[in-house]
C-alpha cells in the first residue's frame, strides 16, 4: 500500500470543511444572542421640558446586539479549544498545527458573519423603531447615502468580533494547559483592574482606549490584526506539546 | 521495510512509569497482536505510534518520521478505539462522507456494504448508539480507511459474540485483499489466535515477547499422564501449573525436552500436548504473587 505525502494546506482545508459541516450550531447560538440583543435595544427614551414644549427623545442602538455578539465570539473561541472539539478533529487526519490553523480559519469565518449580522441588526432596529413610532426622520449612516461610513461600520464590527474570538481562543488554550488558569483569569478580569484603578493606573481603561479611541481605521486594523495574531501564536505555542485522545 | 521502530522508549505519567526501555521493530504488512495484562501500557504504546501522545525519552520512528505532530504519520494511519468522537450535528452517513475526504484509500463501497450488513440507520446519530454499536461503527471506519498503518485498540469492547466474529472475519478478508500493517490489541487472545501473524507481548514495561504466534505457542507444552509417573519427569523443569484430577495429572512446563527425554515420556505413557497461544501467554505473564486463591487462603489463616 503506497504512502500518501499530505500537504499541510490540504489537510487544513479538509479540517476546515469538516468544521463548517459539523458546527453549524454556532450560527443558531449567534442568532439567539443577537435576537436577545435586539429585543433589549428598544428603546431608551428621555423627556425634556422646555417651558410648554416637551421634547421626547428616543434612542435605539444596536450596541446590545453587538455586545452580545462579542460575548458569543468569546465563548466560540473558548469552545473550539475544548477536549470534545479536539477529539473530533483528531478522529481523522490532523496534527496540532493543522488543527489550530483550521480552527483559526473557522473562527475568522464565523466572526466575519457575526460582525456583519451584528452591524446589520442596527438596520433592523431602525426599521422596527420607525414602524413603531411613525417617525419619518431617522439619522444614521446607510449603505446608499454614505457607503464609506457604512462599510467602515461593518468592518469595525467584524474586527471587534475577531478580537474577542481570538481572546477566547487564547483563554481556552490556557485552560487546556492547566485548569488553574480559570481562577487566574477571573482574578485578572475582576480583581486586578480594580486594584489598578485604585492605584490610578487604569490598565483596563487604557486597554479599552487603545482600541476604542482609535480614529484611524487603518491603525485600528493594524492594532487588532497584531493583537489577534499574537493571541493565536501564543495559543499554538503553549499547546504544541499537548497530548490528544488520552 | 520497517514501519515502526522503538529504541529504549520510556513513558512516564505523573505517578507511574508505564513503558520502560521498550525496543522492537514492526515490519510492513504484518498483522501484529499487542497483548498484555490490564494497565501494562498497550494503549499508551499505540497512542505513541499514532502521534497522539509523546514518549518521555527514547526514539520512536513511524514511516521514518517521529510520529508526534507528523502529518505524514497521521495521514497514513488510523487509530480506532472507544475515545473516537464525532460532532453531534453529523449523522452516520455524514461521518462516513467526512472520513472519505480525509483518507485517500477510502473504500466507499465496502464501507457502505458493512454499514448495511451491521444494520445501521443512515440518519442515526453517533451519540445515540450503544457501546457495542459505536465500536462496530468505528471498526467500519478502521477497515474501510485502508490506511497503510491501521491500529485497533480493543475494538471489540461491547460487541456481542456474533458481531465480534464478523469483525475478525471482515478484518482478515480485507487484510488479505489489501495487505497493510495492522496492530490489534485485544483481551481475548483465544478468539483471534488464527488471525494473528505476530505477537508483541508487553510485560513490566518491556517487550516480553515479540515474534510469530506459533513461536509463543511452542514455548510451553502440557504433559498429561498418571499421577505416579508424571512428577519424576518434572524435576529440573520449570513447571508453571500443575493439577491432578483422579487418575490423571497434568502440568504445563517449558518446552525444553531433549529427544531422549521425550522418548522416556512416551515410555511412561505421558502425552505431550501443545498449548494454545492464550495459555502460553498466561503462563508467560504470571505474577509472582500466586493465584487469586492465595488471596483468600491468606485471609482465612488470619
Amino acid at each position: 500500500m503506497y504512502l500518501t505525502e499530505p500537504r499541510l494546506i490540504d489537510v487544513v482545508k479538509q479540517q476546515f470543511r469538516y468544521k463548517l459541516n459539523a458546527y453549524t450550531g454556532v450560527f443558531t447560538s449567534l442568532l439567539v444572542m443577537q435576537l436577545i440583543g435586539i429585543f433589549i435595544s428598544f428603546e431608551n427614551s428621555s423627556s425634556m421640558g422646555l417651558g410648554s414644549l416637551t421634547i421626547i427623545q428616543r434612542f435605539s442602538s444596536n450596541d446590545a446586539a453587538v455586545g452580545f455578539t462579542l460575548i458569543w465570539a468569546l465563548s466560540m473561541g473558548i469552545l473550539l479549544t475544548t477536549i470534545a472539539h479536539r477529539n473530533d478533529a483528531f478522529s481523522f487526519v490532523s496534527n496540532r498545527m493543522s488543527h489550530h490553523l483550521a480552527s483559526i480559519l473557522f473562527l475568522l469565518s464565523i466572526s466575519t458573519i457575526g460582525g456583519i449580522t451584528a452591524s446589520l441588526s442596527g438596520s433592523l432596529i431602525q426599521f422596527v423603531t420607525m414602524i413603531r413610532n411613525h417617525s419619518a426622520i431617522i439619522e444614521s449612516a446607510g449603505m446608499f447615502d454614505t457607503p464609506y461610513d457604512f462599510s467602515i461600520r461593518i468592518l469595525t464590527a467584524i474586527l471587534y468580533t475577531v478580537l474577542f474570538a481570538g481572546l477566547g481562543y487564547m483563554i481556552g488554550a490556557f485552560i487546556q494547559r492547566s485548569k488553574l488558569v480559570i481562577p487566574l483569569i477571573l482574578v485578572a478580569i475582576f480583581v486586578f483592574p480594580y486594584f489598578l484603578l485604585g492605584i490610578g493606573g487604569g490598565f483596563l481603561e487604557e486597554v479599552v482606549l487603545f482600541y476604542g479611541a482609535e480614529t484611524s481605521f487603518l491603525l485600528f486594523l493594524l492594532k487588532v490584526s497584531c493583537t489577534v495574531a499574537a493571541f493565536f501564536i501564543i495559543s499554538m505555542a503553549i499547546t504544541n506539546k499537548m497530548e490528544v485522545r488520552k | 521495510m520497517t514501519v515502526i521502530e522503538f529504541h529504549n522508549v520510556k513513558k512516564s505519567f505523573k505517578f507511574n512509569t508505564v513503558l520502560n526501555d521498550l525496543n522492537f521493530t514492526i515490519e510492513k504488512d504484518v498483522l501484529t497482536g499487542i497483548i498484555g495484562r490490564n494497565g501494562v501500557g498497550k494503549s499508551t504504546l499505540m497512542k505513541i505510534i499514532a502521534g497522539f501522545i509523546k514518549e518521555s525519552s527514547g526514539d520512536v520512528q513511524v514511516f521514518g518520521e517521529h510520529p508526534f505532530n507528523s502529518l505524514k504519520v497521521s495521514a497514513n494511519s488510523i487509530f480506532i478505539d472507544d475515545t473516537m468522537s464525532f460532532p453531534e450535528k453529523l449523522n452516520l452517513t455524514d461521518i462516513l462522507r467526512e472520513a472519505k475526504r480525509f483518507y485517500s484509500n477510502w473504500d466507499a463501497p465496502l464501507a457502505e456494504r458493512l454499514f448495511e450488513y451491521f444494520s445501521f440507520h443512515p440518519n442515526a446519530h453517533y451519540s445515540q448508539l450503544s457501546k457495542g454499536k459505536k465500536n462496530t461503527f468505528n471498526a467500519i471506519i478502521g477497515i474501510a480507511a485502508h490506511c497503510p498503518l491501521t491500529i485497533f485498540d480493543e475494538p471489540t469492547n461491547g460487541m456481542d459474540t456474533a458481531v465480534r466474529k464478523d469483525f475478525y472475519r471482515a478484518l482478515l478478508k480485507d487484510y488479505l485483499a489489501h495487505p497493510r500493517t495492522i496492530l490489534l490489541s485485544i483481551h481475548h487472545l483465544e478468539e483471534i489466535e488464527d488471525l494473528l501473524e505476530d505477537i508483541l507481548l508487553i510485560h513490566n514495561g518491556t517487550a516480553h515477547f515479540h515474534g510469530p504466534i506459533t513461536e509463543l505457542q511452542e514455548m510451553y507444552v502440557k504433559l498429561v499422564g498418571h499421577p505416579q509417573h508424571l512428577p519424576v519427569h518434572l524435576t529440573n523443569k520449570k513447571v508453571k501449573e500443575q493439577k491432578t484430577t483422579g487418575l490423571s495429572s497434568e502440568a504445563i512446563v517449558e518446552n525444553k525436552f531433549s529427544t531422549e527425554e521425550k522418548a522416556r515420556l512416551t515410555e511412561d505413557g505421558i502425552k505431550i500436548i501443545p498449548v494454545s497461544a492464550n495459555d502460553a501467554y498466561l503462563q508467560l505473564t504470571k505474577g509472582t504473587k500466586g493465584g487469586i486463591d492465595d488471596v483468600f487462603d491468606r485471609t482465612a489463616t488470619h
